[in-house]
């Protein structure tokens, strides 16, 4: 399956004022501040650890510190990958921008106030209407259609099904997948699953799309197909992109590239 | 097969533990284990009762035998009818066939749980697939002995309550409820050999190639011909109970075997039901739960089914117990057809309780199951901001919705089938329909609560302060 880039461009610059664009000019739309995130203290505490490991002195490793000290500015429209090693701490870092994860110290500002000063459920409702992503694999429900799928977040958001497919449908036309609407992921190419994936982190019109890994497991031809519809898309909608990789081909795409080595950034570069 | 053994020492003995290895059990083989052990439990106090009628028959004809030259007018008229209640109980052994068939099944499914990552990483270590294949059997066959065993031990924790029923206007004894050592070790033999087979049958639908898991086979569509069926047997059942043959003690037996027939039939019908029910409502769903809890029961309507099928069969018991309360209340003054009631109510109530009991432990045990095959789903809803809530909503509709049409559907067969035998009157008096009514009530909210229990362990599996490969 191809797409012709003019098309895309085109097409995925869709309707709605996104709700970023009245954030203050110039102000960073997320800020990390100091952030430490260490999985053995406060609430961040690994599932599989028992009790009295928690309570035991660090080990020689301290391999459960997964950032130490990280400061991340990211413009509305920007986009930046996070690059590094395996445990360097690229989806902890996600996971803390995208107020998933508590930091152990430090905090995370979206658009100005603290991720931490939400409760749970505003912070589940501020993803669901403000952050839009896109994950290697496993995002889909199996048993719904490509259509189902991208009109989930817009129902969890209230809209009726109606509504909610009629938008979802304009969405996966722009991604080039007409035609396969009733299809279900297993009937679906790796390429056509994360474009459907793309779709459902654009449909709410978010301000920042998250991706961890979303070319992990494609091809490299559809890798680059999928990158290049990731960022048109964000760019036209002005929505920032924060793209967390292994690959540099897949970082060359964004603006800047942070690297990441045991929980520290140790390099930024901007494109 | 030394092979196996060595793969199966290698990766389930005991390990040496130490601070940070400590070796646990997963929740599923305890989950499996536990089902197990409940078919088990199940079957032999089932089994217990019969044994015990089936020892006051033999008793009754044997003082039978030794007064019959003179008169059998000294006989309790309520032993005579001993051969009665055996039948009744065979009866109820034979409804109870298909809850119990469905819990073992669903045991099974879940002792064969697909451990892709263990599985794949065997297959890509070189053990053939026929290795792994055999390995994951033999596992689901070794907790069904666990299970088994644990169920021999509720069998014998239950037998003082069971001992304390009155049927035939006495208690049971101990002799009567205990089946033997060689009956337990048969039933605990039978429990291994069904789940070795049922797996070996649930594998040969999985394809374990090095790299994952994936399904042979997708399920296939839902035919009418599942309800002409039905449609074809109420008729014929009708037919039977208006023939004037119907009064006799052959024609009461049929009568026994085609309600049971008509059940077995419903399996077949009851996923056809869902199937229809659920694609009329996913052309306007409702919410996101809706969304989701209809997708789930269209992907496979028989796993929709197996989780209530418990239920409809509480829905027939229902209907029969009904009547009895109602023939109880009005028998006169005739006590021995007084008590001759009281206890098949009783048997009724006691089936009901049993079905009911199983559709709850199969319904629970099928929704944990699913909750571990689509955690990785429910993980990145979680993370892009789907409320628990809503995946919990899911999780309750993917049961109600069937269970709503299908317990509809079962209570119009119920009618259909014992209007011939009784007639309307009884159908409008408000005992027959208050019992009916609160047992079909009780199920249902049984079967709910068992889904509000597998929440908790959805509620475990998407906890997100985990430390993932980053």
């Amino acid at each position: 399956m191809s797409f012709s880039q003019s098309t895309t461009s085109q097409a995925l610059h869709l309707q709605r004022e996104p709700a970023h664009a009245t954030a203050t000019i110039g102000a960073p739309l997320l800020q990390a501040q100091h952030v430490v995130m260490d999985y053995y203290a406060g609430s961040a505490i690994p599932q599989s650890q028992p009790q009295q490991q928690q309570q035991a002195s660090p080990s020689p490793f301290a391999d459960h510190i997964a950032l130490r000290d990280v400061n991340v500015s990211i413009q509305a429209g920007e986009s930046v990958a996070i690059m590094g090693p395996s445990g360097s701490g690229k989806s902890t870092l996600l996971h803390c921008l995208a107020g998933i994860l508590k930091p152990t110290s430090g905090q995370v500002l979206y658009q100005g106030t603290a991720l931490s000063s939400r409760s749970d459920t505003e912070r589940t409702k501020l993803r669901r209407s403000d952050f839009g992503f896109v994950f290697q694999s496993g995002q889909l429900l199996p048993e719904l259609s490509a259509l189902a799928n991208v009109a989930l977040p817009l129902m969890l958001n209230g809209q009726s099904f109606g509504e909610a497919t009629a938008i979802a449908a304009k969405w996966l036309n722009a991604c080039g997948l007409a035609g396969l609407f009733d299809r279900r992921p297993g009937e679906l190419s790796g390429g056509q699953s994360q474009r459907v994936a793309l779709a459902r982190a654009l449909v709410i019109q978010p301000s920042i799309v998250f991706a961890d890994e979303p070319t992990g497991a494609l091809d490299q031809q559809t890798g680059h197909m999928v990158m290049d519809m990731l960022t048109d898309a964000t760019q036209q909608n002005h929505c920032a992109l924060v793209v967390v990789t292994h690959d540099i081909h897949v970082a060359q795409y964004c603006s800047r590239i942070l690297t990441m080595q045991d929980g520290q950034i140790i390099e930024e570069q901007t494109l | 097969m030394k092979t196996l053994w060595r793969l199966m020492m290698l990766l389930y003995a005991p390990a040496r533990t130490t601070r940070n290895n400590r070796h646990t059990v997963s929740p599923t083989s305890i989950l499996a284990v536990l089902a197990f052990a409940t078919t088990t439990a199940m079957v032999l106090t089932v089994l217990s009762g019969l044994h015990a009628f089936m020892l006051r028959a033999k008793a009754a004809h044997a003082w039978d035998a030794l007064t019959s030259a003179s008169s059998t007018s000294q006989a309790d008229p309520l032993d005579l009818m001993s051969g009665i209640y055996v039948t009744l109980a065979i009866f109820a052994c034979l409804i109870l066939l298909v809850p119990i068939g469905t819990l073992g099944g669903a045991a099974a499914r879940l002792a064969a749980h697909r451990r892709d990552a263990q599985l794949s990483a065997l297959r890509l270590a070189g053990a053939t697939s026929m290795q792994v294949t055999w390995l994951t059997a033999v596992v689901a066959a070794g907790q069904a002995l666990t299970g088994s065993i644990f169920g021999i031990i509720g069998y014998i924790a239950a037998m003082p309550i069971i001992k304390l029923l009155r049927f035939q206007n006495r208690e049971f004894t101990w002799q009567e409820l205990w089946l033997g050592i060689p009956t337990l070790l048969l039933v605990v033999l039978v429990v291994t050999v069904l789940a070795l087979c049922s797996a070996l049958l649930a594998l040969h639908r999985v394809i374990v190639s090095p790299l994952s898991v994936s399904n042979r086979t997708t399920p296939s569509a839902l035919r009418h011909w599942r309800a002409w069926l039905m449609v074809i047997l109420i008729a014929l059942s009708i037919g039977l109970f208006r023939s004037p043959w119907a009064s006799s003690a052959l024609g009461i037996a049929f009568i026994m075997i085609m309600i049971t027939a008509c059940f077995a039939v419903l399996n077949t019908v009851g996923p056809w039901v869902i199937h229809v029910s659920a694609r009329r409502m996913m052309r306007h769903p409702s919410s996101a739960a809706h969304l989701i809890a209809l997708g789930r029961v269209l992907d496979d309507p028989k796993r929709a089914w197996r989780n209530i099928a418990g239920v409809a069969l509480a829905v027939f018991v229902c209907g029969i117990t009904a009547l009895c309360a109602f023939f109880a209340s009005d028998s006169g003054n005739d006590i021995t057809q007084q008590i001759f009631l009281h206890d098949i109510g009783l048997g009724g109530n006691l089936t009901l309780a049993f079905a009911t009991i199983l559709a709850a432990v199969s319904c629970a045990i099928a929704q944990v199951s699913a909750v571990f095959d689509a955690q990785r789903e429910y993980r990145t809803l979680v993370l892009s901001g789907t409320d628990m809530r809503t995946l919990d909503r899911a999780r309750l509709l993917e049961v109600w919705l069937p269970l709503r049409a299908v317990v509809l559907v079962s209570i119009g067969c119920v009618c259909v089938l014992l209007f011939p035998l009784v007639g309307a009157v009884v159908f409008m008096q408000p005992i027959t329909l208050i019992a009916f009514a609160f047992g079909i009530v009780l199920s249902m909210s049984l079967v709910l609560l068992a889904v509000t229990a597998s929440h908790l362990v959805a509620h475990r599996v998407v906890r997100l302060d985990r430390r993932e490969d980053d």
